[in-house]
């Protein structure tokens, strides 16, 4: 996807900053998929992450001139994730609609009800891949409640990673932290989730901290 | 069994992400086989990565595409160059000093034409002779001054045949007076002309230096 045609990119980026508008569009084609998918997966709610996505897009562009970094997707996607946390800032200032849509999204599964059956022999067998099956829809609303319920900063990093496969060193790029930083946070948001995924309250092995924050 | 459970855990994931060194690695490959928790959690973390990534990948609901007329932002200016200012200031300096040039040897010297004249005035009173002197020899004096009366100083006999004794003595002080008289005219003008032209450049130069990514765009801004 990104190393494909990079004189390509290179060139829409130029002309982009010299104003022209529908060389930039060129860009939101190849990456909008990407952009909406970190936003819908960080604020599970697809108007929101509409909103932010063409937010960003609007952003980048306005911004332009001043991009000259080496990628433009980290760029790109780091004005996605801190569209992601002025959205929670702004949710934060109005109390009442954010305790609805906390209690709407303490509903959807992940509580603390039985765990969705494809989930647990996936999390069971250790033979089981991605490939052999395509996820039912349960499965994939698990998941994401579960991810929605990870702390924002351990969210973010652990979209990249696992759900997008970006690089260490691109992740480190987009969120805007040191690299050990990064490794350290993914650790502990896998925990977290197959935590969560698994229904336990309980921690695993070690069983020390409970709320493990980022870092 | 490990005292610091998350720097294990952080290692696992890392060696799951092939994150980890050469060294490290190796530590943990040797590790793995005698120790069931590590086992267990590096299984666990595996296929909690495994079914992050086969969620699928969401179908954004329009294009996002932007409206043709906006326009980006003009850049914010980029530090001009270190070199952009003083290159200016020096222009400006050097333009002033060839304009100051150019009218100083464009004016009337009040001061070295009246030390001219004084120069010439005792040369000239003292040998009244002297001009009908120099007239015989203006033939060949015609082209240039300096080279005539040179060579009506060195003596050549056909200059030379009346009593003309008191030339040789006078042609040394005429000499030097052309010299002197003759430096400032080509070298002020020429001197002021190329500090003018040089400090224009140089001004400009910096100027353009300065305001090198001032996009015209700066006015338009849509929605």
């Amino acid at each position: 996807m990104p190393g494909g045609d990079d004189a390509q990119e290179r060139d829409a980026i130029v002309r982009s900053q010299r104003g022209d508008a529908s060389a930039f569009n060129l860009l939101v084609t190849r990456y909008e998929s990407a952009a909406y998918s970190l936003a819908l997966r960080m604020l599970g709610n697809p108007e929101s992450a509409a909103d932010v996505t063409q937010d960003a897009f609007f952003a980048a562009f306005r911004n332009i001139r001043a991009f000259r970094g080496a990628s433009f997707r980290a760029w790109l996607l780091r004005i996605v994730s801190n569209g992601c946390y002025d959205h929670w800032r702004a949710q934060a200032r109005r109390p009442a609609e954010s305790l609805d849509a906390l209690l709407a999204g303490d509903g959807e599964g992940g509580g603390a009800g039985g765990v969705e059956p494809e989930l647990a022999r996936a999390l069971a067998d250790s033979a089981w891949t991605p490939e052999s099956v395509a996820l039912r829809a349960e499965t994939v609303a698990a998941i994401e409640a579960a991810l929605l319920r990870l702390a924002h900063d351990q969210r973010l990093v652990i979209i990249l990673s696992d759900v997008q496969g970006y690089s260490y060193e691109e992740i480190a790029r987009i969120a805007g932290v040191p690299l050990g930083t990064v490794k350290s946070r993914i650790a502990r948001a896998r925990a977290r989730l197959r935590d969560l995924l698994q229904g336990q309250s309980e921690p695993f092995p070690g069983g020390e901290r409970r709320n493990d924050r980022g870092d | 069994m490990h005292t610091d459970w998350d720097a294990q855990r952080e290692r696992l994931s890392a060696y799951l992400d092939g994150a980890l060194s050469a060294d490290e690695r190796a530590e943990l490959a040797a590790h793995l086989p005698g120790c069931a928790e590590c086992r267990r959690e590096l299984a666990a973390l595996r296929q909690t990565k495994a079914l992050l990534s086969a969620l699928p990948v969401p179908t954004p609901p329009r294009s996002f595409a932007l409206p043709t007329t906006l326009r980006p932002l003009p850049a914010r200016r980029p530090a001009p160059p270190l070199w952009a200012g003083p290159l200016q200031t020096l222009g400006a300096i050097a333009a002033v000093v060839g304009l100051a040039f150019f009218v100083w040897a464009a004016l009337p010297h009040p001061l070295t034409q009246s030390a001219g004249s004084a120069a010439y005035a005792p040369a000239v009173t003292n040998s009244g002779a002297d001009t009908s002197v120099h007239v015989p020899t203006s033939p060949s004096a015609t082209s240039s001054p300096r080279e005539g009366v040179a060579s009506a100083g060195s003596g050549s006999p056909t200059t030379a045949p009346a009593p003309a004794t008191p030339i040789p003595t006078y042609t040394p002080p005429t000499k030097t007076q052309f010299a002197k008289e003759a430096q400032p005219f080509p070298t002020l003008p020429v001197t002021g002309g190329i500090l003018l032209v040089g400090g224009a450049a140089a001004l400009a130069i910096g100027g353009l230096a300065r305001r090198r990514d001032d996009g015209p765009t700066a006015s338009d801004i849509a929605g």
